[in-house]
C-alpha cells in the first residue's frame, strides 16, 4: 500500500451527479486488482477531515504497456464528493492504496454473473476485464444492472464493448425492466441460460439491501458469490476498528471491511 | 545554520524515549498496520490499542462519524485480549525495534490489576498506560476517570500489581481535571497522559436518529485541540510528574504548543488516519523548529509558556 500525490488526468460528469476520474498513479495501478479501493484526501484543510474510500473502477495501461492509471466512478452524496467533482485536470490528488483484498477470480469460471446496483457497478468493469483475460474457459459473462432511473444506470456501453451481455432494471421503469435488479437475478436463475454447478460464479456490489437479497437468493442455489461491502472508514489500514462487519467466521466475529474485505463470500456475512 | 546534533530525548516517569512523539492508543493499531509508512523505531513510543484481560467484541455499527474538524467514535474498546496480544502482536513490535507501551483497561479494579500483572513480566514492554477514561464502556471506564477517589483506588491497585512505569490517561469529561491529576499522582502514577476523547453526538435530521449506533461517542481530532491544550496546561501546573499531551495534534505546530504548555511528550491520534506519516512529519517539524530557534535540547522547551 502506498501514499502518493498523483495527477488527475480527467474528471468528467458521466450522468447527472455521477463522475468519472482518471488518475495517473503507476505505483497503485501496477499492483492493484479488481475489487480493491483507494482512499482519497479530498481537501488539505481540516474539514472534511477523513479520507474517502472509492473502489477502483478501471485499471488502465499507459502507452508503455504497464498499468499506470486508475479510474474511479463516483456519485455526489455529500461535501467530500462535492469537492471532488470540482477538481481539475492536472491538479494533484493525495491517495492511499491499493486497499483491501479484491475479488478472487477462479480461472475455471465458465459462467460469471455480475450484479450491480447504482454506483455499485463501479468495481464490476475492472472485474469483467480481468475475468475475460484470465478465464480461458469462459462461456458466458452477464451483467445485471439496477438503478432508480435511467440516469443511475451507468457504463452499459463499456460493458457491451467487452462483449458482456447487459440486462437492466430501473425502479421507475425509465429503462428496460421496471423493478429491481434482484428480479433480473431471479429470472436469470430460472432461465435456460443458467447452468448450475461449480463453474458458475456470482459477483455483486450495491446497497446493503440488495446484497442481502442477492445473498439469500444465491444461498438457495448453492453457487459461489462474492460481494463487495461498504462501511464507514477512518484509517483503512486495520487500525481503528471503525469499519467492521459481523461474520460467521468462528461463530460470530467482527472482520474489518478495509483489510479482510471489502470483498467477502456472501455466506460469511451476518446481516443485521 | 546550527548543525550540532539535537537532543530530542525525554524521560517519561522512567521510560526513556528517543523523542517526544508517540502514537495515541486505538489510532495506530499494534504498529504493524502503519509500518509501510513509518519506521516504528523512529518514534518515541508506540502505544498500542487498549487491552483487556479477555477479548472484547465492541459496539454495534456504525461506529464512526465525521463531524466538523473531527470525528466521533464508539468502537467500544474492541480488542483481542491480553493473551493474543502477547502471542500475536507483540513479537512483531519487538522485532521492529519500537519502544512499546501497552494501554490497558478493565471493567473492575481487579481486572485492571490482572491485566497489569499479566503484562508485568513480559519482555519488550517498557511501560503501561492505564485508560481510566474511555467514554464508551458502561461498566466502569467512565466512573474511574471522573471521580478522584475511584481514580486513586484503581491507580493504587495497579501500582501494586506491576513494577512497570505507569502512565495514567485521563478523561476530559470532568469539571476539575487538576483534582483528578493530583489524585493519580498521589496514588503512585509515574506520568499522566491527557486527553482521551470528549463525549459527543451527531443526529441525522432526515431520519431523526443518532448517527452512531451507540447514540454517543468520543470526539477526537483538530476540533478538540484547544480544550486538550487548556487541560494539559492546568495539569502540568499542579503536578510534578511528566505530562503527555494528546488531542487534535495534526502537525508540529500543534505538538509544540503542547510542549510549551508543559507536556514532556505528545501523542498523535486521529491525524494518523488523515496522514499515515503524520508522526514522522511532526517529528521532523519539531527538529526544524529547534534548529530555527537554536534549541539544542527539547527538554529546555517544556513548560516555557510566558504569561
Ligand atoms: C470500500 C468502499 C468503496 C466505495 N466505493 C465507492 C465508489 O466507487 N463510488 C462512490 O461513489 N462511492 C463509493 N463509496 C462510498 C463513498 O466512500 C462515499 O459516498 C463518500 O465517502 C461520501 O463522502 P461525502 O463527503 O461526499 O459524504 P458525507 O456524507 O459528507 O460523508 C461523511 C462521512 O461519511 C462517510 N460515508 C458517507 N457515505 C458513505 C458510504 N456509502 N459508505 C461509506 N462511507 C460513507 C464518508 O467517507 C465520510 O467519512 C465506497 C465506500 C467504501 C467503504
Ligand atoms: C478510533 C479511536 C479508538 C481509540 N481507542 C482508544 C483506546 O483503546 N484506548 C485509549 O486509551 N484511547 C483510545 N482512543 C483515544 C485516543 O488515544 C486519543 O486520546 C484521542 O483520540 C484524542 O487524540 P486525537 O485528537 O489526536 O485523536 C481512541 C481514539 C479513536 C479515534
Ligand atoms: S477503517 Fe480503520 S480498521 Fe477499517
Amino acid at each position: 500500500m502506498y501514499q502518493v500525490l498523483s495527477k488527475i488526468l480527467f474528471n468528467i460528469e458521466v450522468s447527472p451527479t455521477y463522475y468519472k476520474m482518471g488518475i495517473d498513479c503507476p505505483e497503485i495501478a501496477s499492483i492493484a486488482v479488481p475489487g480493491q479501493f483507494i482512499m482519497i484526501r479530498v481537501s488539505n484543510q481540516l474539514d472534511p477531515l477523513l479520507r474517502r474510500p472509492f473502489v477502483i473502477h478501471r485499471i488502465q495501461r499507459a502507452n508503455t504497456g504497464s498499468y499506470s492509471q486508475v479510474e474511479i466512478l463516483y456519485k455526489i452524496v455529500g461535501k467530500g464528493t462535492e469537492i471532488m467533482s470540482k477538481m481539475k485536470e492536472y491538479n494533484d490528488i493525495d491517495l492511499l492504496g491499493p486497499v483491501g483484498n479484491g475479488y478472487r477470480i477462479d480461472s475455471n469460471i465458465r459462467t460469471a454473473v455480475l450484479v450491480g446496483g447504482g454506483i455499485g457497478v463501479a468495481p464490476l468493469l475492472s472485474l469483467a476485464e480481468r475475468i475475460i483475460s484470465q478465464c480461458s474457459r469462459l462461456k458466458s459473462l452477464i451483467l445485471l444492472l439496477g438503478g432508480k432511473g435511467r440516469d443511475d444506470v451507468l457504463c452499459v456501453e463499456e460493458f457491451e464493448r467487452l462483449g458482456v451481455e447487459v440486462r437492466v432494471a430501473t425502479e421507475d421503469g425509465s429503462l428496460e425492466h421496471r423493478g429491481l435488479v434482484v428480479d433480473l437475478l431471479l429470472d436469470y436463475l430460472e432461465s435456460r441460460d443458467y447452468s448450475p454447478g461449480s463453474s458458475t460464479h456470482c459477483f455483486a456490489c450495491g446497497p446493503d439491501t440488495m446484497l442481502k437479497e442477492v445473498s439469500k437468493i444465491i444461498a438457495e442455489k448453492g453457487i459461489s458469490c462474492q460481494i463487495s461491502l461498504e462501511s464507514r472508514m477512518a484509517c483503512a489500514v486495520g487500525a481503528c476498528l471503525g469499519c467492521v462487519v459481523r461474520t460467521k467466521a468462528g461463530g460470530d466475529v467482527y472482520k474489518k471491511v478495509c483489510k479482510d474485505g471489502p470483498v467477502f463470500d456472501s455466506n460469511e456475512i451476518i446481516w443485521e | 545554520m546550527n548543525h550540532s546534533p539535537l537532543d530530542l530525548s525525554v524521560n517519561i516517569g522512567g521510560i526513556q524515549l528517543k523523542n517526544p512523539v508517540m502514537t495515541a492508543s486505538g489510532t495506530f493499531g499494534y504498529g504493524e498496520e502503519y509500518a509501510p509508512y513509518v519506521g516504528l523505531d523512529k518514534l518515541g513510543a508506540i502505544v498500542v490499542k487498549g487491552i483487556s484481560l479477555k477479548p472484547r467484541t465492541g459496539n454495534p455499527l456504525p461506529r464512526i462519524v465525521e463531524t466538523t474538524g473531527g470525528m466521533l467514535n464508539s468502537i467500544g474498546l474492541e480488542n483481542i485480549g491480553a493473551d493474543r496480544f502477547i502471542e500475536e502482536k507483540l513479537p512483531y513490535l519487538i522485532d521492529s525495534g519500537a519502544t512499546i507501551i501497552a494501554n490497558i483497561f478493565g471493567s473492575s479494579i481487579e481486572e485492571y490489576g490482572d491485566v497489569a500483572n499479566k503484562l508485568d513480566d513480559i519482555h519488550g514492554i517498557s511501560g503501561l498506560e492505564i485508560n481510566i477514561s474511555c467514554p464508551n464502556v458502561k461498566e466502569g471506564g467512565m466512573i474511574f476517570g471522573t471521580d478522584p477517589h475511584m481514580a486513586f483506588e484503581v491507580v493504587n491497585f495497579v501500582r501494586q500489581s506491576t513494577k512497570l512505569p505507569l502512565i495514567v490517561k485521563l478523561s476530559p469529561n470532568v469539571t476539575d481535571i487538576a483534582e483528578i491529576a493530583r489524585s493519580v499522582q498521589d496514588a503512585g502514577a509515574d506520568a499522566i497522559s491527557l486527553i482521551n476523547t470528549i463525549r459527543g453526538m451527531a443526529i441525522n435530521i432526515e431520519t431523526k436518529t443518532p448517527k452512531l449506533a451507540n447514540i454517543t461517542g468520543g470526539l477526537s481530532g483538530p476540533a478538540i485541540k484547544p480544550i486538550a491544550l487548556r487541560m494539559v496546561w492546568e495539569v502540568a501546573r499542579v503536578t510534578e510528574i511528566p505530562v503527555i499531551g494528546i488531542g487534535g495534534i495534526m502537525n508540529s505546530d500543534d505538538a509544540l504548543e503542547f510542549i510549551i504548555a508543559g507536556a514532556s511528550a505528545i501523542q498523535v491520534g486521529t491525524a494518523n488516519f488523515v496522514n499515515p506519516k503524520a508522526t514522522v512529519d511532526i517529528l521532523s517539524g519539531i527538529e526544524k523548529y529547534m534548529r530555527d530557534h537554536r534549541i539544542g535540547d527539547i527538554k529546555s522547551l517544556i513548560g516555557t509558556l510566558r504569561i
